[in-house]
């Protein structure tokens, strides 16, 4: 073929540009680490890096859902354990008014006081709300009435929260399964204070009879809340090792590999030096100089 | 042969090298030129004298012949339609890949996320006030997102729209200047071959070729350009305008083209899949909210403003009015419900993020073809104007040598009147 002086410059112009490009795509690579930083890099790995986002965006959200549901949980536990105490202390004082030449009226007056704790212990709150009213969290489940009695205006609605895509976390169990469920402690506590003040040893007996029960209660709630408290532990290890999954399937196809990114930088540098020195040797060659 | 007939001859080849070198001349001060056509002089040796022994009577120059290819020509130009029109295809699908660029976890899906997000957190708290205020400015964030994205789209189609249309307005302007060189080169032909004159219209008629792909026919005298769906566009002397109307999709390759692509097929697929996905988050959302109950008790409220059908929800989704004015009407019993929405498999495709994830896909394989056909048609009119150039380029090596040649046939032919004149001094002397 017949070459002329323009078709190498032009030659030397494209190859430098292409040259120009590559060094810059390689730059690129090594500057931001990503291999893929535009649909059009890979289009399947793109839309992949989208769902992995995705994923991972939800994850951290049920991760947030989950330090709630702990928290909520362990106010739960803690609130349930001052209620056993307070039963079991119940339970002592309706026994030792059983015996003999005890004055009773210090023992009512304690078990009134343990009441109104009680009380307390049933509006007990995370974060401003109530956690034994089912649903219904802004206004106290437990509202002790004029004439001392008590009565429950939550519902019975449990309160899950979303922990995986598959799976919910409930973070509480209603009053209405504990404090006024098949034991309503606070009429209980009412009649055992009754009893003991008419010193009816047999009333009295039946109501610790019934402390016991509402005791065996608080404990299958209590391993409820355990139960719970223990699976968000376990969803906690599985979200940060399907979080570790994750992120390495993100990584292998959004990461450039930088050793080869690095080595290919400099094979396009030296191939661009290539190009230049070529150049260089191209307007040295010319018939002119022979022409002499 | 009389002494006036070599001396006529040793004239007539000094004349011929002379008009040589200025051809060479020329050659040499276009040589950069990627338009121009290499000249050479024609000539043919002048016949014999008439006499008995038929000697020649030296030199006759025919003309100036420029070397080109018509092929080649041809062939340079409908690549440099293609190649236009692959630049303008890829650079107007870049400027759209920007606007769904989700790789970076900073998108609109990224928006959408935070938006499902809270209704989760609001699950946590339903009664939270502050939860329903969070959720009211993600969703919005998300709306906005969508509206500028909508936005953004339209855009690139209004601005290919104005690009077909000042496209028209330079393919125009060439086909005039096409014309007026052509009737110069009628009338300059008229007299001989007018070369200059040519590559001057085949460097308007590829100029035209990036914007429109045409027909370029030559007969005798006549000379007609058409574009490739048969509208006239230069007839000898005269220019016939093209309006935008006779602009459609069988034009043929070259920028208006790929505007033309961009405005009617490209745009629109992807504004239909963002209106898609807008009017189906609406209908999902709408359908589990208007199910849960707000925080007083009320039921069947729409999250955002009913949407007839997807054409244009992107641009038309919104708050409903009642939970724009009072986050109370959220409906809160249907929050970890709506959250799970992000995951759901209910919308078309699959789930919201495999929808968009297809969006993703067909925006990235749409950008990386166009942009494979682009760096394609690079090397392909590269190679053709290597070959254009094989031909009609020119070489200053070759016209060094050829400088160096007709030099000596000029100093040759000036020796040969020298001896001539000697010749005729000695006839001249006989007498004297």
């Amino acid at each position: 073929m017949r070459v002329t002086e323009g078709m190498s410059y032009q030659t030397l112009l494209r190859d430098l540009a292409f040259g120009q490009d590559r060094l810059q795509n390689s730059q690129n690579e090594v500057s931001t680490g990503k291999k893929v930083t535009a649909p059009s890099d890979n289009p399947i790995a793109a839309s992949d890096i989208v769902r992995l986002n995705t994923e991972g965006n939800e994850a951290n959200q049920f991760s947030k859902n989950l330090t709630f549901a702990k928290a909520k949980l362990q106010i739960a536990d803690t609130a349930l354990d001052s209620v056993e105490q307070m039963v079991e202390r119940a339970r002592t004082l309706g026994q030792l008014s059983l015996g003999e030449g005890n004055p009773a009226s210090a023992y009512v007056a304690e078990l009134n006081g343990l009441r109104d704790q009680m009380v307390s212990a049933a509006n007990t709150t995370h974060a401003g709300r109530f956690i034994f009213g089912g649903s219904i969290t802004t206004t106290p489940p437990y509202v002790k009435n004029p004439d001392s009695s008590v009565t429950y205006q939550g519902d019975n609605q449990d309160m899950p929260i979303q922990v995986t895509r598959n799976s919910t976390l409930q973070t509480q169990i209603p009053g209405s399964e504990i404090f006024s469920g098949s034991v309503d402690i606070f009429s209980t506590m009412s009649d055992l204070a009754n009893a003991m003040q008419t010193g009816d040893k047999s009333a009295i007996d039946a109501q610790v009879k019934k402390l016991e029960q509402f005791s065996d209660v608080v404990s299958v709630a209590r391993s409820k809340i355990g139960g719970y408290l223990n699976a968000a532990a376990n969803i906690d290890s599985e979200l940060s090792s399907t979080g570790l999954v994750r992120k390495s399937e993100l990584s292998q196809v959004q990461d450039a590999d930088l050793a080869q990114a690095i080595t290919q930088l400099t094979m396009n540098q030296q191939q661009l030096q290539a190009t230049m020195a070529v150049g260089a040797r191209l307007s040295q060659l010319t018939i002119l100089d022979y022409l002499k | 042969m009389a002494i006036g007939a070599i001396m006529s001859s040793a004239l007539g080849s000094l004349i011929a090298n002379q008009l040589a070198l200025s051809v060479a001349s020329n050659n040499i001060a276009n040589a950069n030129d990627t338009d121009y056509t290499r000249q050479r002089l024609l000539t043919t040796p002048a016949g014999p004298d008439g006499g008995t022994l038929g000697i020649g009577m030296g030199i006759n120059v025919i003309g100036v012949d420029a070397i080109r290819n018509a092929l080649i020509e041809t062939r340079l130009r409908q690549e440099n339609s293609a190649k236009s029109g692959a630049d303008t295809l890829a650079n107007g699908l870049q400027g759209i890949e920007n606007l769904f660029n989700d790789t970076n976890n900073d998108g609109l899906l990224k928006k959408i996320t935070d938006f499902f997000n809270s209704f989760q957190t609001l699950s946590q708290d339903p009664a939270s006030l502050n939860s329903r205020e969070q959720l009211k400015i993600t969703a919005n964030a998300m709306i906005d997102a969508l509206h500028s994205t909508y936005q953004d789209l339209k855009q690139v189609q209004t601005t290919a729209g104005k690009a077909i249309t000042a496209d028209v307005g330079q393919i125009n302007i060439l086909t005039k200047q096409i014309a007026d060189v052509t009737q110069q080169i009628n009338l300059a032909e008229a007299n001989g071959p007018a070369p200059d004159l040519r590559d001057r219209r085949s460097a308007l008629v590829k100029q035209l070729s990036s914007y429109i792909d045409v027909n370029e026919l030559e007969s005798g005298h006549d000379y007609q350009l058409t574009t490739k769906n048969n509208h006239l566009l230069v007839l000898n002397n005269t220019s016939k305008d093209l309006t935008t109307s006779d602009v459609d999709s069988n034009i043929g390759d070259g920028s208006i083209k790929a505007e033309l692509d961009m405005r009617d097929t490209y745009v629109p697929k992807y504004v239909s899949a963002l209106d898609q996905l807008a009017y189906e988050i609406q209908g999902h959302v709408n359908t589990i909210h208007s199910a849960g109950y707000d925080l007083d008790g009320n039921t069947n409220i729409n999250f955002f403003a009913p949407l007839a059908s997807a054409t244009d929800a992107s641009r038309l989704i919104a708050l409903d009015p009642a939970v724009a004015g009072d986050s109370r009407k959220i409906a809160g019993t249907a929050a970890m419900q709506l959250g799970n929405l992000l995951h759901d498999p209910v919308f078309t495709g699959g789930s919201l993020t495999d929808q968009y994830g297809t969006l993703i896909y067909t925006v990235g394989s749409d950008v990386a073809s166009a942009q494979s056909s682009m760096n394609e048609h690079d090397q392909l009119l590269a190679q053709l104007q290597n070959r254009r150039q094989a031909i009609s380029g020119v070489s200053i090596d070759e016209e060094s040598i050829q400088i160096l040649q007709f030099q000596r046939s000029y100093q040759a032919s000036a020796r040969m009147l020298k001896a001539v004149d000697e010749l005729l001094q000695v006839t001249l002397g006989i007498g004297a």
